[in-house]
């Protein structure tokens, strides 16, 4: 290894690092702007100067290569007075309206300004105003605080994959700006917002909401999508104000998508804070008591097999787990947890996860997309792959059209004839697939939701356990579940199906068969109703509740624990970081309530004793936040029966999947800019 | 020394220097007032009740920067603020807790417009605790009432600053 | 007679390597092949790579493009052997330093000795193609130019087998649009491939990555256009003239207050006097009357007339009185000028050719021009020269490229040799101290007094 002497400290450190990160090593804080780890390199603040043996001048250690023998100083006067220099520079056109900003108190600019700046601006000119830019919904600009260093167009461009926005003019007059004044149009847009060190760019939702110091932060995990981002949920009071990334490499790095962080404020609209009741087509406030008679006399009464349950997207494990028992308990065996028929086999955790793990995606030299448009079911995903295809440029093929993904792909065919035809090696796809070393296939749900979705399914896995590519070191097969809910559900087994039939649950469902049905947190379901007796329980007053007969009010995933194992499974604890509103109970009580009444008897004593079983549960655990040790086996399922017909990827409404996004009025706004973009598209 | 005090209760001199000093006293200007009619003079710098000032075009000076907020000891300001139809940051409530307040003055410090200022009112007992909690109107009217007071107090403490 | 003893003093008409600078011989190929252009071309290549480089090191020939780098070292930077991905070879001629000029003049009339040394050095460094950065406002030099390198093409002097000497080159004229910026050579690869003009970060050099992120030799259009004659006469040749380390002839660029302005072709080392005196035919108002010079474009600090007197116009003796040799551009300011509005005025274009890429130019151009305009109408206070004095030093150093130090350099020379004039000008109290009401985010040199 190489050595490197900063402030006369020797240490070892890896080739290819920079100054900057082999100080960071050695443990001395170098202040810096532009410079972001996961970005390229700019070097243009100038702030992190320090002296280098040997150079007259000092040198930008974010930009500067470590090489053996180099000798660092970060603490003489010499780079004191330099940083102190560029300092001034910056604040010299800098605003000091720190008091009305809402980067205030989480300010880069402001921290360093303390160590470094003076408490006097010699600056008597009159400082530069600049016109404030239209960005989008998301980001409010006032680009008169800008210090230009371009971590936001370096992130549009190359984590984001839009090239829309970018510096103009010269000097003095250099201005970010998204040139033609429209909305960015990428799902991580407002990343440049935590990007942005400097209060330019600030969240326009959360303008003048609140102080970073009076919010009560918790981290947890979102369930927006089934990628389980890693995030910090700022409350103030009951109020969730707002929703940051949290860094993990391993998932979302440190981007989360703009409706993991913007559908927040749909967990203040459209609550359900009292249980209801349907009196002559009304709903009519009730109690708890009087709810959960009229509930369980609904239960007694009803032929046990006309009943019919089924789970939201944004369902806990524990909540699916009391569920299951309250069913069990009753002896009702219709449930499921999918919103629309797709394919499943539950047999083998390796059957329906993302087994590359989304930090394997970086390592793959071929990616095949089938029937998935990663950049709406999992934009984090989509965010891997993109950063794979800028490293690398890894040919990407796709099986049906999904279109703008960010980065280039080839389509090798619209039908399931290719799909069959790439099994078969008949093509160029399984050419190039069967040449590259470590290839990825992910399979969506809508290439499951074919009526040849068994066959898809079963046959790609055959052709890559053929060929070797699922063993111990590279498992290449991968599904792209959509909902965060699933693979907990599928673990828990929270579905009826046989080897014959998938989707018994939706046949009866869809002729009527059923005449109550219990639905948690289902805003997704496609169903039409006709004379079901339907109880609804969950939070919000969303598509489901609009039909429901009782409505039971339980909270959000903000309001309390739960487990979730995202797409990879991996198993994350999301925290209770606010309390529900008005009279709503935790799921799991609300199922105790009802045992108690059908059975004298508590389905869990306590939440100990729910998570405790819900880990029981769970296949193939081993801990949290790691890989299940998935088992490799040669299982023979059924193949199943090909049908010629036509991969169609559906369009999922991104800003409106769920029912807190459809409360939000930023994720309507969103979708409102994102509509009159394409308009303006077709337009010119 | 037995002979000392001897003396001293002949001639009554402890007597004679007492009345001395009383006849001093008489002759000096008087050290009390009468309070509620006469009041004492008050430093430009006095602590006393608070109140949110404006600027001269009837705008109200609070930007709800919420300084005051997070650094006042006792914890007795609660701000709340949103973005005004014309994109000015200005608080929807400003409220002072003046049983919690402990008239340290960090507030008046810390605010970077000058709105909230302690002014010399400190005659503001109140027959109920519920007066005592201050809303945003009661501290702006203190503010109108006060202003050319503590428009001048501060044009004082000015150079200081 | 006077003309007689000039002519000694002066460098020898043979030792002239550009002898159509006036263009009393005509520019266009046929005239320069009488100038012994592309006598022996063929010959010189066959000589193979390591000759012609260990030749321009022998040579000590420098950069001319200003900062004076040797050009030998540089192209022996260029990988030896061609890699997976192709050399370049990228002419300089975004030649818009205030006070230079001599590119201009050899893309108008020596334009063939400029294409054969494009062929040479090409082949030196394993570039077969050659781009030729012009600036925008050089539009009919560079009509000229392509002009030029189409004869040169229908000659076969370049293009598939050059001259016979088995050697493919391409030469492509890219035309600037007028940005100073593009003249540092990271900023101009940027604008060729096609970006806004910034300056990269070095390392990695462009001799390793540059156009395209392959290896790029970047030179001036002057140090190319030497080349041919340097391998043709010989390396010891080019190094007797001159002083040590500081070897060969170098077209001066004399304008500003002289009653003849010129370019004139000169031996390294000769004495500024002799050099403004003899070719430029004297200061206006004479010797007496001079204020100061700019020895090397605006970039250079100035140097005072003392120092005048005897300085020898080359890198190392310039350097050595705190100022650079540069591109050669020699602004003679005499009395009659304001020195403070001059340095305001160069103080400007660099505010306005900032690029806007890195804090310290970005901020501290404006600033120091802002004060320099307020000192010249004398407005500012004695606080302000200090400050000015830091803001300078603030900058230089500091930055990406060397258009830092170019903003900054000017102004420190200014302050370095006119202080007591600044000084004197200095005698305004800030009004922030007269009027106490003044909220200060006001300028303050823009309120009526």
């Amino acid at each position: 290894m190489p050595k490197i002497i900063i402030n006369d400290k020797e240490i070892e450190f890896e080739n290819g690092m920079t100054v900057l990160q082999a100080c960071e090593l050695a443990g001395f804080e170098i202040p810096r702007f532009c410079y972001h780890e996961r970005l390229s390199i700019a070097g243009n603040c100038r702030m992190c100067l320090v002296e280098m043996e040997k150079s007259p001048k000092p040198i930008a250690s974010c930009a500067m290569p470590a090489t053996d023998g180099m000798n660092i100083k970060t603490n003489t006067s010499m780079v004191e007075k330099a940083r102190k220099g560029v300092m001034e520079f910056l604040l010299a056109n800098h605003p000091l309206d720190c008091p009305v900003c809402d980067q205030g108190g989480e300010c880069d600019l402001q921290d360093q300004s303390l160590y470094y700046g003076f408490d006097k601006s010699r600056f008597k000119e009159n400082k530069r105003e600049v016109k404030d830019k239209y960005m989008g919904p998301l980001i409010k600009t006032i680009m008169t605080r800008c210090i230009h260093c371009t971590r936001c167009v370096r992130f549009a461009t190359e984590v984001g994959g839009v090239t829309e926005l970018g510096a103009i003019g010269r000097g003095e007059n250099m201005e970010i700006t998204t040139y033609l004044e429209k909305s960015m149009e990428s799902e991580l847009s407002a990343n440049v917002i935590d990007l942005c060190p400097v209060g330019a760019l600030t969240s326009k939702p959360y303008a003048f909401e609140a102080r970073p110091w009076e919010l009560k932060k918790t981290e947890t995990i979102d369930v927006m999508d089934s990628v389980g981002s890693n995030i910090r949920v700022d409350t103030y009071g009951w109020e969730v104000k707002r929703i940051l990334p949290r860094l993990n490499n391993n998932i979302n790095e440190e981007w989360i998508s703009d409706k993991t962080r913007y559908a927040c404020d749909g967990l203040l609209k459209q609550r359900l804070d009292k249980p209801y009741k349907r009196e002559n087509g009304k709903l009519v406030e009730s109690t708890w008591d009087e709810i959960i008679n009229i509930v369980c006399s609904k239960i007694k009464e009803t032929e046990k097999n006309l009943v019919a349950a089924h789970v939201g997207d944004m369902q806990s494990m524990e909540t699916i787990n009391s569920f299951k028992s309250l069913l069990d308990s009753i002896g009702v065996n219709n449930y499921d947890f999918r919103e629309k028929p797709f394919y499943i086999n539950p047999e083998n955790k390796i059957n329906y996860i993302f087994n590359t793990s989304i930090k394997g995606i970086e390592e793959s030299d071929c990616i095949v997309l089938v029937g998935s448009n990663p950049r709406h079911e999992a934009t984090m995903v989509n965010a891997r792959i993109r950063k794979n295809f800028v490293n690398k440029k890894t040919s990407i093929l796709s099986f049906g059209n999904p279109g703008d993904l960010t980065y280039d792909y080839t389509i090798v065919g619209n039908t399931t004839e290719d799909i069959k035809k790439f099994v078969n090696k008949q093509n160029k796809a399984s050419e190039i697939f069967l040449k590259s070393k470590k290839p990825i296939i992910i399979i969506g749900e809508s290439a499951l939701e074919l009526e040849s979705g068994q066959f898809i399914l079963e046959s790609i896995k055959k052709f890559l356990l053929d060929n070797n590519f699922i063993n111990e070191k590279w498992n290449a097969f991968n599904i792209l579940i959509q909902n965060a809910s699933s693979i907990g559900a599928i673990d828990i087994g929270f579905l009826k199906i046989s080897k014959k039939n998938n989707f018994e649950f939706f046949n009866k469902l869809n002729n009527h068969q059923f005449s109550l049905l219990y639905l948690v947190g289902s805003d997704n379901l496609d169903f039409t109703k006709k004379d079901e007796f339907i109880i609804y329980q969950g939070s919000h007053g969303d598509r489901t509740a609009q039909i429901a007969d009782i409505i039971l009010p339980s909270p959000a995933f903000t309001e309390q624990n739960g487990l979730f194992i995202n797409l990879e499974g991996r198993l994350q604890k999301s925290i209770k970081s606010t309390y529900p509103p008005g009279v709503a109970k935790e799921d799991w009580r609300i199922f105790n309530l009802i045992s108690r009444h059908l059975n004298n008897q508590d389905l869990f004593k306590n939440f100990k004793e729910l998570r405790d079983n819900t880990l029981k549960k769970i296949k193939d655990h081993s801990d949290f936040d790691v890989l299940p040790k998935t088992k490799i086996s040669q299982e023979n399922s059924e193949i199943g029966s090909f049908t010629n017909e036509s991969v169609l990827i559906k369009a999922i409404d991104y800003y409106f999947s769920n029912s807190i996004a459809r409360s939000s009025k930023t994720m309507s706004d969103c979708r409102a800019a994102r509509s009159k973009n394409l308009k303006n598209q077709t337009g010119t | 020394m037995k002979l000392n005090r001897f003396f001293k209760i002949i001639f009554l001199s402890e007597f004679v220097k007492a009345i001395i000093i009383a006849i001093k006293e008489i002759l000096k200007k008087k050290k009390t007032i009468n309070y509620p009619f006469e009041k004492g003079k008050i430093s430009p710098r006095f602590r006393g009740e608070h109140a949110l000032r404006r600027y001269p075009n009837g705008e109200e000076r609070c930007i709800a920067c919420k300084l005051c907020e997070a650094v006042c000891p006792a914890q007795a300001i609660t701000i709340e603020n949103e973005e005004r139809p014309d994109g000015s940051r200005k608080t929807t409530r400003y409220d002072i807790d003046m049983i919690k307040c402990i008239y340290c003055g960090l507030c008046e410090e810390s605010c970077p417009v000058d709105a909230i200022v302690q002014g010399p009112n400190f005659e503001f007992s109140t027959e109920t605790r519920e007066e005592l909690y201050y809303n945003k109107e009661k501290l702006l009217e203190n503010g109108d009432r006060w202003e050319s007071v503590l428009a001048e107090n501060i044009k004082l403490d000015k150079p200081y600053r | 007679m006077k003309t007689k003893l000039m002519e000694q003093i002066m460098l020898k008409e043979e030792d002239k390597i550009f002898k159509n600078l006036y263009n009393n011989l005509g520019w266009t190929l046929e005239e320069s092949l009488k100038r012994s252009d592309w006598s022996n071309t063929k010959d010189i290549i066959s000589k193979g790579r390591e000759w012609i480089i260990n030749e321009i090191k022998t040579s000590e020939l420098r950069g001319r493009g200003g900062a004076g780098f040797p050009t030998g070292v540089k192209w022996s930077f260029a990988p030896k052997k061609v890699g997976s991905r192709p050399h370049y070879l990228v002419i300089n001629a975004d030649e818009s330093e205030p006070g230079t000029c001599k590119d201009r003049d050899i893309m108008r009339f020596e334009p063939q000795k400029l294409i054969e040394g494009c062929l040479i050095t090409s082949f030196a460094v394993n570039a077969h193609t050659c781009y030729i950065y012009i600036r925008g406002e050089y539009f009919n030099e560079g009509r000229r130019l392509q002009k030029a390198i189409d004869e040169a093409y229908e000659k076969k002097f370049i293009g598939k087998n050059a001259c016979n000497s088995g050697w493919d080159l391409d030469i492509h004229i890219h035309f600037g649009a007028g940005a100073y910026i593009c003249g540092e050579e990271t900023a101009l690869l940027e604008s060729l491939e096609g970006n806004k003009g910034q300056p990269r970060l070095k390392p990695p050099f462009p001799a390793l990555v540059g156009l395209y992120g392959c290896p790029t030799i970047v030179n001036n259009v002057e140090t190319i256009a030497v080349v041919p004659t340097i391998l043709r006469k010989g390396a010891k040749w080019f190094a007797s003239i001159g002083r040590p380390k500081n070897t060969g002839t170098k077209i001066f660029c004399i304008s500003g207050n002289v009653n003849n302005p010129c370019n004139v072709e000169e031996e390294m080392g000769i004495s500024l006097k002799e050099l403004v005196e003899k070719h430029a035919g004297g200061v206006t108002g004479g010797w007496k009357n001079l204020q100061a010079i700019i020895p090397g474009g605006s970039s250079m600090p100035l140097i005072p007339k003392e120092t005048c007197e005897t300085i020898k116009m080359d890198f190392d003796s310039l350097i050595a009185a705190k100022s650079g040799l540069g591109t050669a551009g020699v602004v003679v300011i005499n009395k009659d000028q304001d020195i403070v509005k001059c340095m305001a005025r160069i103080a400007k274009f660099y505010k306005h050719e900032s690029c806007g890429q890195c804090t310290p130019c970005r901020e501290g151009s404006g600033w120091m021009w802002r004060i320099l305009e307020r000192t010249a109408k004398g407005e500012a206070t004695f606080k302000d020269i200090d400050l000015l004095s830091d803001v300078t030093k603030q900058i230089e150093g500091h930055t990406i490229c060397a258009f830092g130090e170019g903003s900054a350099w000017p102004v420190q020379g200014l302050l370095r040799h006119f202080r007591k004039e600044i000084d004197k000008r200095c005698f305004s109290e800030p009004l922030i101290k007269k009027k106490r009401d003044i909220p200060y985010l006001v300028d303050q040199h823009l309120l009526e007094k």
